[in-house]
């Protein structure tokens, strides 16, 4: 009976160290960095308009905005808190093929009308995304 | 008869020696009082005045409280201004203070100006130390009038090999190749123009290594926001008085400063030591 707890107690204290331990290792060993961005930058201008850049560390097959949301600042009176709203979700608003690089900008004018307002863009390269939020703008 | 006497027969004169009302005397005082001070043919006989006044006082007091006159004081202080010599001293205080005084108000206006619609940059790496972040900050207490972009928006691109090309798109020389060592050949320029911002992507090659070089344009740096993979947490490192910041991503050098409205991104092959001479050697170009 004693030599059955020891072996329960010596097993449960194994997995702990063995659980503690490979977590510390997977966290110095393995990397979490993009395998394809390098950086990638949004712009968004008070005449409305906003600028996508992004680098890749490799050619891809396809990179773009696959989703750019313009959202609107207002006041939430039951949580007595600002929130965002979305107001337009745009598609593959900029993109290119075979490239290790996207510059681009789009026009969002018409979805914009006065209040404080920001843009929230995904880029997506080879599968792999990054989703960026713009500086907010308020406008009269 | 001195002049206090003389004074005194014509305001008895004017009174007719106490005869009249008490209305009627302090009507004539008055009067004769308006008509020193206003007479234009001679000076004022402020004699007359004083005495008028000594009398009216009592007049009113009914002779409780006594006369104090301030006639002596008065001309004392009025003598010594007109009188006072002209003190350089005094100008060049006075000419001192009206100057701070427009200073205070200038600097006054440029501080509230620069406290509430300053730009700034913050930078800074995310908790899982995988990005390392731009960001443009703006304090302006004003709102922006609803401008918008006019008609459609002029993007233009140019992919060439050759420098020159580069300085004729962007209209001067963004000196992305002053740093360029024999030993490396330009690969390609990629240059991007749009409304609000523009960029080069200069790339090189060495034989095995590669180098990128990233420069970006903006109109305004407060509406960036700048995201840089990293494998970890990198390092800042003072480059002629620009602040770099350094790090690993996919096994290559990466690293981003900024100068006025410039973002400047260097991802490379080579290593970290050879990296940061490039650098120190592109900056003492740019």
């Amino acid at each position: 009976m004693i030599f059955r707890k020891k072996t329960v107690f010596l097993t449960f204290m194994f997995l702990l160290f063995t659980l503690f331990f490979s977590t510390s290792l997977a966290n110095s060993i393995i990397p979490y960095e993009s395998k394809i961005f390098d950086s990638y930058s949004i712009s968004f201008s008070s005449n409305k308009i906003a600028t996508f850049s992004c680098d890749l560390s490799k050619t891809a097959s396809s990179v773009k905005v696959s989703r750019c949301t313009i959202q609107k600042k207002v006041w939430n009176t039951s949580l007595k808190k600002y929130d965002w709203n979305n107001v337009k979700t745009l598609s593959n608003v900029c993109s290119a093929t075979n490239s290790d690089y996207l510059s681009g900008s789009k026009d969002l004018s018409s979805y914009i009308g006065s209040g404080t307002y920001r843009v929230y863009a995904t880029f997506v390269a080879d599968g792999e995304s990054r989703s960026i939020t713009s500086n907010e703008c308020a406008f009269k | 008869m001195n002049g206090e006497q003389s004074a005194l027969l014509e305001i008895l004169n004017a009174i007719e020696y106490g005869n009249l009302s008490t209305e009627e005397t302090r009507r004539r005082l008055e009067e004769l009082i308006d008509y020193e001070i206003n007479k234009t043919d001679a000076p004022a006989n402020m004699e007359i005045v004083d005495e008028c006044e000594k009398l009216l006082w009592a007049l009113n007091t009914k002779g409780k409280l006594p006369f104090i006159s301030n006639l002596k004081s008065n001309k004392q202080s009025v003598l010594k201004r007109i009188n006072r010599p002209f003190n350089i001293r005094q100008v060049t205080k006075f000419t001192f203070q009206v100057a701070s005084l427009a200073a205070i108000i200038f600097i006054s206006v440029i501080g509230f100006d620069i406290l509430f619609r300053k730009e700034w940059l913050i930078n800074y790496s995310t908790p899982d130390e995988q990005q390392y972040i731009i960001q443009g900050q703006k304090n302006d207490p004003t709102l922006i009038d609803s401008a918008s972009a006019i008609g459609d928006q002029t993007e233009r691109t140019l992919t060439t090999t050759i420098y020159s090309d580069v300085i004729s798109f962007f209209g001067f020389d963004p000196l992305a190749d002053n740093a360029i060592s024999a030993n490396w050949r330009a690969e390609k320029y990629i240059c991007f123009s749009s409304d609000e911002n523009s960029s080069l992507r200069a790339y090189y090659v060495n034989g095995q290594d590669s180098l990128r070089i990233t420069i970006d344009f903006y109109n305004s740096m407060s509406d960036v926001t700048t995201y840089v993979e990293q494998h970890s947490n990198g390092i800042h490192q003072d480059i002629n008085g620009i602040d770099i910041y350094y790090a690993m991503n996919n096994e290559r050098f990466t690293s981003v400063w900024t100068i006025k409205n410039r973002i400047y991104r260097i991802s490379t092959t080579i290593q970290i030591n050879a990296a940061l001479n490039f650098i120190t050697n592109f900056i003492g170009g740019s």
